[in-house]
């Protein structure tokens, strides 16, 4: 009887977890964004060949700590084709021993050092589901599914669910109510190999719907992004044992609409582009004020990857294209915004295995990107960005000999330049940002049946900023803008720690917990760069769910 | 002739259990249970089918899994070694269905050849994603239980699949049904081919749509039972300006949000020409068989934006001849979040038992079983003030039934079936409208009654209440008895039956405060609504009468031919009972046939009459009042003011008023080019006379005017009106009075197309695609937009009026779902591209000044006018256009949108899924101006996840599961 009571419970206990993290309770909760996907537990490294990660665009974030790693928690660092050029043609030879992980994230976010696009409070639920199969040595599978339940207190300015992509066009409007974020994606990837050949396919989707809690002035937003990537390989003996070559071409297609309900005297919102001052936008009569994107981006990349010097290495380049439009008029042909950018990334990653007690990873990616917008009331561009990112991850995991204990150190080194020129003004932005951080993790088990991991990690920014001068821009521009930028010039410091429990189960299972605590705050007693918002902002998160890997 | 089983006492139960299982309540389960054992002798005819019934998963051999044919009463039970066996099987494409208690329910479609033997080996698993073969959308070559007319099967994987609310979204797997997202925002009711015509705004106003006349004419059978809208009062009448009210179901089909869509096992849409078993219909047929029987414990969670719903349904069989099933649905949506405070929610729960009496299984089939349900159910539609957007605007609605429902089955030896049905609705549906309004100052009375009296000056801004408060009731009986007759022709099905039904409203009824009416406007003639008690309107007594034979038979050369003729003869009766004499009765003949000349190849074709018994609404309209003001002496002095107001009564009931008669006629073939692959096309023609509209009967009332005395300004006192009337003169006015005025046709095509799964892709690739054209045709005359003028405009003297109208409509609707399926991740994805290649709309009337056709005096009386005289001189003052039609083609680009469902085995018997709806959040087509646009519902994605609460028992090892 009391087996049998088990899978019952089990079924009780993980459907009450995802009811728990959809259901609309009130309860403290989850994360500012679900983009990291560190934020329900799983290293970001197992997620970076979804067609759903961003295309041609490099949207500004917070400074956060680098990801801990999850030792024990997840599945080591991979590396390859499929898992650092998103090529599903590679899926066969990436994957490990079958993968299985349920897990359900709460957490808090909150705290004045934001930007004024950002929320202010933000509890969050989410529900996360991956796993891969191999079902045989020449076919394999890779899917996830998260739902993912916001309630945001003092929400953001922005209508658009993503403020901080590299295009210059945002609508905001005047309030900053309470609401309701929901999210859905889905993803996956099937790969096939014929001989020296490969083939793959990976599909994602993404929803998402935003809408205002009981509000005056009622606005809603929904997202929908479908991705997919298409690829091939060859394995190419002359290069030696185990290497290929590969090729992808990757779409990325998305539409969101935001609706802004009107009330008669309360209603306002701003089409911002680019530096200069929008015009007021006032919402008193029907219809409603509607603005639609419609976003489209595609790419093509090459891949090569093997084995030599005793290390996997892989290296890769891509060139991708992104365009958006937006426009407010429901009509055939409608006067639109439009944005461009092109895109180049290139990226090498090697990982070693040494004495089967260490694992070594080291991966650096460069990414730049040039992008140009058009108004729909003027002719020519009007705005310009050029803007590049360069990063570097060490990852070193130890396990000493006879020994209950592991390590993690891992190492990380970015650097960002953003250079953002409005014509119309005309007025310029020039930012370059250094982040260099670390972090360490141990997992020890205390005994067969539980382990104990405690991790810590750090980063520190400081820039070089040439931004406008506030007192000769409008007020909009004091308002909505003007504070972010400040916000990148200011030196800011980024922790976080972690305290995790797993209880390894049958067959390869674990059930696993983790709560983390992030901070962010800006360095010096008083704030260096006028406007820049002061305070601290923290993120709590709590994870727990079941593993099999 | 029946051969001997193996005696086996948990057999029995088994035998009990899964006759609960698929025998739901009046639909017919497979006969000859004992007859079709694993070691049973071949039939007289036809050819035996057997093999084995295993575990996908363990490939270990299942016992006690029912077999059966669909559509035909051939069945039987797998034996300890799984085997099974059924013979007499007609030859040609059947489906051959297996369920086993804790197993998902598993279908194979089979050829059948013309002699022999073929073996079918069959597989079952907890989840039915993990089957090779499962089925997630409607078939539409399936067979509906004891009908041969063209029809599409829903069965309990194609629902879970579907991430349905309510029934309607489980319907969207039929041709032509365009879909909508889950949730329970507005009323949902359905009609069966039929499509939206255009609506002229003056000749709709209180008059139904083709939409309401289909779905009045779509009937609803839930376990056995119809259900009935026919006692439905919520409505406030023909006033136009009252019709607002978007929470009533009223005039149309059934509410279909009542019916979960979670604890529905499977649903039959029977298109074509049904058996003449089924009345009060014109449009179709949807057979719903709700889950019960021994159904493992499964609790449902589904979450989107905008709709929450749980829902538990468990069965349980105790002391071996008896079965509870209980289950409950509740779920709440809120259409705008965040924008409005608006919502809709729904509980349901029912409770079902069967006792089964079975005796001498092993010898003689010969059984008793007793079928009890009480089901439950409210649905609520609140519309809250939003002070800030429309201040003192609400509206709420709360619709609450009950039913309690008992069969009785005796099965014979020898295969008679004798059933007896009983069902009791009871319903409980409140509705409360508030709306701020401003009127002029205006004479006013209240009177009730007949007759004159001093009314008063009413005017200025109020707040207008009113409920709606309605106790529909329904009370029905059916006898049916099933017989083999050993008529030479070949196997033989005959059923004959009657049925007893009679509904009535016992509710408060119209209710608001006289003086604060929900309208403003008055003429001077047309008065103000007055409250209405509904248990004041007579009952609604039908009886009916019907025979039904089922004839199959080999023909020449092995080709097997099927034939369904039926009778039945519908009476509706004029007094409170089915005593009375009749005010109405409709013979209905029905035929369908069927041949399958060769094994890959089969023609059907059928045609019959089908009637639909008028509404309590229809037959019983509220009587209409009419306010003529005698005296209409203003002042700025209220003191001084004179109203006089005299009040007429009229009846707007239609004595000749009966059935709605309708012929359907339709034709189609279903070719099998290669194995798994089906195509179907179906042609058919459906003309229903005598829909329910409004006649507007002209009349007229005498009026009279009044001297009056003491009208100085000033004296602080109003005149006194001198007696007797110093003239009267006549005022025009129209009875609005149902009538069987209106003709409803829809014509079109179906054609499904199922292709077989590329095995490299796991994927294959179904079409389902209508054309139809609607008419909605009015016989009738009309008076155009501007009567009112001419009631209170002493001078006119006279005004046309034109004859009917036709509203037509079109549409060509293709579906596209491609279906990814990996049963070894128990994975199914379904993308469902929904195409609408031509849609367009248009009413057929003429419009120039020549049109009219006549003129109606004050006097009410209708004067013609040859169309050679209406450009005479004397004519001048009629030839005005005729306005309020949408002559135009008014049309949309053909356009598309995206849905995506994605289900995944969860923990062995559950399930998660997920969907979006319009997943490309395609916005819709628009042209340059903006105008005569198409807009997708937007963008609606969520969750579900079913959880197997407990265990599932192992084939072989225990009898019927839980």
């Amino acid at each position: 009887m009391r087996r049998a009571a088990r899978p019952a419970a089990l079924r009780l206990v993980l459907g009450g977890a995802v009811v728990w993290s959809i259901v609309p309770l009130h309860l403290p909760a989850q994360t500012a964004s679900s983009d990291r996907a560190t934020d329900a537990g799983l290293p970001a490294s197992l997620l970076k060949w979804s067609p759903l990660i961003s295309l041609a665009d490099l949207p500004r974030e917070l400074p956060r700590a680098p990801a801990l790693a999850g030792a024990g928690f997840a599945p080591p660092p991979h590396v390859g084709a499929f898992w650092d050029a998103g090529n599903p043609a590679a899926l066969v030879e990436a994957l490990g021993p079958d993968y299985t992980d349920l897990r359900i994230t709460g957490g808090h976010e909150g705290g004045a050092f934001r930007r004024p696009l950002d929320a202010g409070t933000v509890d969050a639920r989410q529900f996360t589901a991956m796993a891969w199969r191999s079902a045989s040595n020449r076919n394999a599978a890779i899917g996830r599914a998260l739902i993912e339940r916001e309630s945001v207190q003092d929400a953001s300015n922005a209508d658009f669910a993503q403020p901080f992509a590299s295009n210059p066009f945002e609508l905001v409007d005047t309030t900053s109510p309470p609401m309701t974020r929901v999210r859905a994606t889905l993803d996956g990837a099937l790969g096939y190999r014929r001989g020296t050949w490969g083939a793959g396919l990976s599909v994602g989707y993404d929803a998402r719907d935003h809408h205002t809690d009981q509000v005056r002035f009622p606005r809603r937003g929904l997202l929908s992004t479908v991705g997919a990537t298409a690829g091939i390989a060859r394995a190419v003996p002359l290069l030696g044992n185990g290497t290929r070559i590969g090729a992808h071409l990757r779409w990325q297609g998305a539409t969101e609409t935001v609706t802004l309900n009107p009330v008669p005297g309360v209603s306002a919102a701003y089409a911002l582009a680019g530096y200069d001052e929008p015009d007021l936008i006032v919402i008193a009569q029907p219809p409603a004020y509607y603005r639609r994107a419609a976003r489209d981006g595609h790419a093509a990349g090459l891949s090569a990857e093997g084995v030599g010097f005793g290390a996997h290495w892989v290296v890769g380049a891509e060139r991708g294209r992104a365009t958006e439009g937006q426009w407010s008029v429901k009509r055939a042909n409608p006067p639109t915004d439009s944005w461009r950018a092109d895109v180049w990334n290139a990226f090498a990653t090697a990982q070693s295995r040494v004495d089967r007690r260490a694992l070594l990873t080291a991966g650096v990616r460069y990414q730049t990107l040039r992008g140009q917008a058009q108004r729909s009331d003027i002719a020519g561009v009007f705005f310009r960005t050029t803007e590049n990112r360069l990063s570097f991850r060490g990852d070193a995991r130890l396990a000493a000999r006879d020994s209950a204990w592991t390590a993690t150190f891992a190492t990380t080194v970015a650097r960002e330049g953003r250079l953002r020129t409005d014509y119309l003004v005309p007025v310029a932005s020039r930012i370059t940002t250094w982040q260099p951080g670390g972090s360490i993790e141990v997992l020890v088990a205390l005994d067969p049946s539980v382990a104990l991991s405690l991790g810590a990690s750090a980063a520190r920014t400081w820039s070089d900023a040439t931004l406008p001068r506030p007192s000769s821009m409008g007020p909009l521009y004091g308002r909505y803008i003007a504070p972010e930028l400040a916000l990148y010039a200011t030196p800011a410091f980024a922790s976080a720690i972690s305290l995790g429990i797993r209880r390894p189960g049958a067959g390869g299972s674990s059930m696993l917990a983790r709560i983390t605590r992030e901070r962010l705050r800006p360095l010096g007693s008083s704030t260096p760069v006028p406007g820049a918002p002061g305070g601290e902002r923290t993120l709590w998160t709590f994870s727990a769910g079941w593993a099999r890997f | 002739m029946f051969p001997e089983l193996p005696p086996a006492p948990r057999r029995r139960l088994t035998t009990v259990a899964l006759l609960f299982l698929t025998a739901s309540a009046g639909t017919a389960p497979p006969r000859c249970l004992a007859a079709q054992g694993p070691t049973g002798a071949p039939g007289a005819a036809g050819v035996a089918v057997s093999g084995t019934v295993r575990d996908a998963a363990t490939h270990v051999s299942i016992r006690d899994a029912l077999v059966w044919i669909e559509g035909l009463d051939r069945a039987t039970l797998s034996d300890s070694t799984g085997r099974y066996r059924l013979t007499g099987v007609p030859s040609g494409p059947q489906v051959l269905s297996v369920r086993r208690i804790g197993f998902a329910a598993a279908r194979q479609p089979v050829d059948v050849p013309v002699s022999g033997t073929i073996t079918i080996d069959l597989e079952l698993a907890a989840n039915a994603l993990a089957l090779p073969n499962v089925i997630v959308t409607a078939d539409a070559t399936g067979r509906a239980r004891g009908e041969l007319g063209t029809a599409s099967v829903i069965e309990r994987d194609a629902i879970a699949n579907q991430t349905a609310t309510s029934l309607l979204n489980i319907l969207e797997l039929i041709p032509g049904v365009a879909p909508r997202p889950p949730g329970l925002d507005g009323v949902q009711q359905i009609g069966l081919r039929t499509v939206p015509t255009s609506t002229a705004a003056s000749q709709t106003a209180g008059g139904p749509t083709a939409a309401d006349i289909a779905s009045a004419g779509t009937l609803i059978v839930t376990d056995g039972v119809p259900l009935s809208n026919n006692a439905n009062l919520q409505s406030t009448g023909p006033r136009g300006e009252l019709q607002f009210l978007s929470a009533s179901s009223a005039g149309g089909g059934v509410d279909l949000r009542a019916i979960p869509a979670s604890t529905i096992e499977r649903v039959e849409v029977i298109r074509g020409i049904p058996s003449a078993r089924y009345g009060d219909v014109t449009q179709g047929v949807i057979l719903v068989d709700t889950r019960a029987g021994a159904v493992a414990p499964e609790l449902t969670l589904h979450y989107d934006g905008n709709t929450t719903e749980g829902s538990l349904v468990a069965g349980r069989e105790f002391r071996a001849r008896q079965a509870l099933t209980f289950s409950v649905d509740l779920a709440r949506t809120e259409p705008s979040p965040g924008v409005t405070s608006d919502q809709a929610s729904r509980l349901s729960t029912q409770l079902a038992h069967r006792f089964a009496g079975v005796r001498g299984l092993a010898t003689a089939p010969d059984s008793l079983t007793l079928d009890t349900r009480l089901s439950l159910h409210a649905v609520t539609d609140d519309h809250p003030e939003r002070p800030d957007v429309i201040p003192g605007q609400a509206s709420w609605s709360r619709n609450a039934g009950g039913r309690l429902d008992t069969r009785a089955r005796l099965t014979r030896p020898g295969g008679a079936r004798y059933d007896l049905t009983g069902s009791f609705d009871l319903g409980r549906q409140r509705a409360f409208v508030q709306s701020s309004r401003i009127r002029g100052a205006l004479p006013f009375t209240d009177r009730l009654t007949e007759g004159r009296q001093v009314g008063k000056f009413i005017g200025g801004p109020y707040v207008s209440r009113y409920d709606l408060d309605g106790d529909p009731r329904l009370a029905y009986v059916r006898f049916e008895s099933s017989l083999d007759p050993a008529w030479p022709l070949g196997t033989q099905r005959l059923r004959l039956g009657g049925e007893l039904r009679r509904e009535w409203n016992a509710g408060a009824g119209y209710r608001f405060d006289v003086e604060f009416p929900p309208q403003t406007t008055f003429n001077g003639v047309n008065g103000f609504d007055r409250p209405r008690a509904f248990s004041a309107t007579p009952p609604l007594p039908t009886s009916a009468l019907y025979a039904d034979d089922r004839l199959s038979r080999l023909l020449p050369h092995g080709v097997p031919l099927n034939v369904q003729a039926g009778l039945r003869l519908d009476v509706l009766h004029r007094g409170r009972w089915w005593f009375s004499k009749a005010r109405d009765a409709v013979p209905q003949g029905r035929l369908n046939a069927e041949v399958a000349p060769v094994s890959w190849l089969r023609l059907r074709a059928g045609v019959g009459q089908v009637a639909k018994i008028p509404s309590l609404a229809q037959l019983y309209p509220a009587p209409q009042y009419y306010d003529v003001v005698n005296v209409n002496w203003f002042t700025n002095d209220p003191a001084e003011r004179l109203a006089v107001l005299s009040t007429f009564i009229r009846n707007a009931t239609n004595p000749d008023l009966g059935f709605s008669r309708a012929r359907q006629a339709e034709a189609g073939v279903e070719i099998t080019p290669f194995r798994d692959a089906t195509i179907a096309v179906v042609a058919f023609s459906d003309r229903t006379r005598g829909a329910v509209g409004f006649r507007s009967q002209p009349q007229y009332l005498l009026r009279e005017h009044f001297d009056f005395v003491d009208s100085t300004r000033g004296t602080g006192r109003p005149p006194t009106i001198i007696e007797p009337a110093s003239f009267s003169d006549t005022v025009p006015i129209l009875i609005d009075r149902p009538a069987n005025n209106l003709t409803l046709t829809s014509s079109g095509y179906e054609v499904t197309a199922s292709f077989p799964q590329i095995p490299a892709l796991h994927t294959r690739v179904e079409v389902a695609g209508s054309w139809m054209r609607t008419d909605l045709i009015g016989r009738d005359i009309d008076f155009g937009s501007g009567f009112s003028s001419f009631q209170v405009d002493g001078r006119i003297a006279r005004r046309p009026y034109w004859a009917g109208l036709e509203r037509t409509g079109q549409r060509a609707l293709i579906t596209y779902r491609l279906i990814h399926h990996q049963p070894a991740w128990g994975l199914v994805v379904t993308a469902t591209i929904e195409q609408i290649a031509k849609e367009n709309t248009r009413d057929v009337a003429g419009t120039d000044s020549l049109a009219f056709a006549g003129y109606v005096t004050r006097a009410g009386q209708l004067v013609p006018v040859p169309a050679a005289q209406r450009g005479d001189a004397q004519y001048g003052d009629l030839r005005v256009p005729r306005t309020g039609l949408f002559t135009q083609l008014s049309g949309v680009a053909p356009d598309w949108y995206l849905s995506v469902q994605v289900a995944k085995s969860f923990l062995g018997g559950g399930r998660l899924s997920f969907y979006a709806f319009n997943a490309l959040d395609r916005a819709g087509r628009f042209d340059v101006t903006g105008f005569s646009s198409r807009e997708w519902p937007p963008l609606r994605f969520g969750g579900e996840l079913s959880l197997p609460l407990g265990r599932r028992s192992q084939g072989g090892s225990r009898g019927a599961g839980p």
